[in-house]
């Protein structure tokens, strides 16, 4: 196979590098080690026992080999104030990546995401700004048919979305009122989730099953609404169940090609330029497990930036007791959110956004919602009937601050083909423990404010970590001392390399989702590398 | 519908269908004929008394098989079920065929039947204890009291653990079927009209 471009991952970023660079007239491969799942058969929401069946979107995190706990636990061990347990990452192996399990958030950051030193002197300025990014978020929601409403008076003006905003849920509708009166404001949240048909797909049916991989296909998750696209320029080359397990590096400390394992065994293919989007953690582990006499500490690493300012997302939640029949098994999960407190209060406050979910996973379905009911009988069923679809989730979600100390690195130990894992170094700052109590706080006058809820549960991601969001890595800035790729998503000091996927992204845009933004630096990047062939 | 019968040789009880028992009642009759059929040197005296025999064990077989009421094991079966998800204003376990489902289980799966049958024995007893008189001849609130009980706190804790499986068996099986989710306003997407057109 003769390749111009070769992609590592085809989730949010690669998926969106492949498209552009085919329509571009370029010879693409896409890389992918999972498999390439058909929506009416392997989505467990095809069929009535969903709850109890093996979900393959869960698949990476149960089965986890890329993140090695016994660094975490030996590390808490040796650390009374350390009480964080290893992290719990949640991700998706097969064509589409984590965007088969997303809830289509499509969000542009704010100025100050991007800008949030010198603006406020919190985090880190990126090396662009909003107004560069502008036409490629634009460009990606329409590839997206993103449904949204302009009007947001926390964000930048805009022009129109390519569909409707989506009506707002029961739920949705319910807590906008509690929330005037608390001070704030819900609004509806911008989704990847069409709300008119695109592409002759069908428009989001509000089955509100987004977590476990859209059975009508109306979800924009990459295979879905940009993988048929490539596809059709005749110049993409799907590689699926593939894995890329050591870059070849060349006496000068370029890369050669990418050694793959599949189920045909070791394979090597080589192109005239290379895209890493395995995602925040497993970029860094590739250039850090390819070495060579020129490249000692891993690939593109001399300054010992790669794996640094790893970030995750902060979160707090709350369950409440709700005795109002929201029907939370209905709508898209996350119709809305309140961005009032989406810039930086003060330097010890970080921006974050909260909002509010219906989820419909297994644990409140119908069949796991009546096991866990307690009693049978009479009583037992009709508490069932008046409990179900009033699974509440509220939520308060933030950025965390980007420290070089908070690190991925290579383990001692391997996963089962014989590749180090990571271990994953990663502590809240005093900004983002402040950060966190200020959510919980706003949370709990949510829910006072609000009838018919009782607060409940509070938890949180201080001590036990979990993330779907994690970012830096591999650093996207103008100094090769203190990041690894340069303002295009080009790796510092190398020809033929570039990054799309989050690891790139120096902060995270104080609680929105990172899908879209990744998605247009992937375009921006697309367009770089299609100059850069040009011009070689 | 179905029976329990009794197995002499092994003195097991094994669940079969209606449809089963005529095909054995038939076999056997086949295998007594055949047997006659082999002996054509027999005298005719002979040939007729065990063509009679025959005749006489296969209707007897039939007759024994046959499906006349409810062993109590059945009914103990379909009582559990109805307890653990009576019908209300909505539809219950019975409505949804669950009780039969849990036949077909118990056939299939030896394990599954073991846990039923001891969990049966073990109601049972508590029941003829504490009222005198089988489960399901209990009245709805006492059959509700009785498991409840014993989910709680059933002594031994076999029972208790039996109970809960069969419970789980139970729940799951209802809470999949349409009937259950037209009561919760519940859809699977499967069923959704725009699913079905595509």
């Amino acid at each position: 196979m003769d390749f111009d471009v070769l992609i590592v991952g085809s989730g949010a970023g690669g998926g969106m590098a492949a498209l552009r660079l085919c329509e571009k007239g370029f010879k693409v491969g896409l890389i992918e080690r999972g498999p390439r799942f058909d929506p009416r058969k392997d989505f467990i929401q095809n069929y009535a026992d969903w709850e109890t069946r093996k979900d393959p979107l869960d698949q990476a995190r149960k089965n986890e080999q890329t993140i090695d706990p016994s660094y975490r636990v030996s590390f808490m061990r040796n650390n009374k104030e350390a009480k964080r347990s290893p992290l719990v990452y949640h991700r998706v192996h097969g064509v589409g990546g984590s965007t088969l399990h997303y809830q289509g958030e499509a969000h542009r950051f704010g100025e100050q995401a991007f800008n949030g030193k010198t603006l406020f002197n919190v985090g880190l300025d990126w090396p662009i700004n909003l107004k560069d990014l502008t036409p490629y978020y634009q460009q990606a929601e329409t590839l997206l048919g993103v449904a949204g409403d302009k009007d947001n008076p926390f964000k930048p003006e805009r022009e129109a979305y390519p569909t409707p905003a989506h009506p707002l849920t029961p739920r949705s509708i319910y807590l906008a009122k509690s929330a005037k009166k608390a001070g704030f404001t819900v609004l509806p949240n911008p989704l990847a989730l069409p709300s008119q048909s695109i592409d002759g797909r069908t428009p989001c049916q509000h089955s509100g099953g987004c977590n476990f991989g859209c059975v009508f296909g109306a979800k924009s998750s990459i295979d879905q609404a940009i993988i048929p696209r490539a596809e059709k320029t005749g110049n993409l080359s799907l590689l699926t169940e593939t894995r890329v397990t050591k870059l070849r590096l060349d006496n000068k400390g370029e890369i050669k090609g990418l050694i793959c394992q599949n189920a045909d065994g070791a394979i090597e293919l080589s192109a005239k330029a290379y895209v890493l989007a395995g995602g925040t953690l497993e970029t860094p582990r590739l250039m850090l497990h390819s070495k060579n006499a020129q490249q000692a500490n891993g690939y593109a690493n001399q300054l010992d930036q790669v794996g640094r300012y790893f970030m995750e997302t902060i979160i707090t939640r709350a369950h409440p007791k709700v005795n109002i029949d929201f029907k939370t098994h209905r709508g898209p999960p996350l119709d809305s959110r309140v961005w009032d407190f989406y810039y930086p209060i003060d330097q010890q406050t970080s921006g974050f956004v909260l909002g509010s979910a219906g989820y419909l996973y297994p644990g409140v379905g119908p069949v796991r919602y009546a096991e866990r009911t307690p009693g049978i009988g009479r009583a037992h069923k009709q508490k069932v009937r008046a409990g179900f679809g009033r699974v509440l989730y509220l939520f308060g979600i933030t950025e965390q601050i980007p420290v070089p100390n908070n690190r991925v690195f290579l383990s001692n130990n391997n996963d089962n083909q014989g590749i180090p894992k990571l271990n994953v170094h990663n502590e809240y700052s005093k900004q983002d423990n402040h950060t966190l109590e200020v959510m919980r706080n706003k949370l709990k006058d949510w829910i006072h404010a609000t009838p018919g809820l009782e607060p409940n549960h509070f938890g949180s991601t201080q001590f036990r970590s979990s993330a779907t969001h994690v970012a830096g890595t591999c650093q996207m800035g103008d100094d090769p001392a203190s990041s690894v790729v340069d303002a295009f998503g080009k790796v510092h000091g190398q020809s033929n390399c570039y990054i799309t996927d989050g690891s790139v992204m120096p902060t995270q845009g104080a609680g929105d989702s990172p899908s879209l933004t990744i998605q247009a630096l992937a375009l921006r990047t697309a367009d770089k590398i299609s100059e850069d062939l040009v011009d070689s | 519908m179905l029976t329990l019968i009794k197995k002499c040789k092994l003195s097991q009880r094994y669940l079969v269908d209606e449809k089963n028992n005529i095909g054995i009642a038939i076999q056997f009759y086949a295998t007594l004929s055949n047997m006659t059929e082999s002996r054509k040197t027999m005298t005719p005296r002979r040939r007729f008394l065990l063509g009679t025999t025959a005749t006489i064990a296969a209707i007897g077989t039939a007759a024994y098989l046959r499906p006349a009421s409810l062993s109590w094991q059945d009914k103990m079966l379909r009582s559990l079920v109805d307890t653990i998800v009576p019908a209300d204003e909505f539809a219950g376990a019975l409505d949804a065929n669950i009780d039969n489902m849990a036949a077909e289980q118990m056939r299939n799966k030896p394990k599954f039947k073991e846990q039923v049958l001891t969990l049966f024995d073990g109601i049972a007893k508590v029941s003829l204890g504490q009222h005198h008189k089988a489960f399901y001849k209990l009245n709805v609130d006492q059959r509700e009291e009785l498991l409840t009980n014993m989910l709680k706190h059933g002594s031994p804790q076999l029972n208790r653990t039996n109970l809960r499986r069969f419970r789980k068996f139970v729940l799951n099986e209802f809470y999949m079927s349409e009937i259950a989710h037209a009561s919760l306003e519940y859809q699977l997407p499967s069923h959704y009209p725009a699913y079905q057109n595509q």
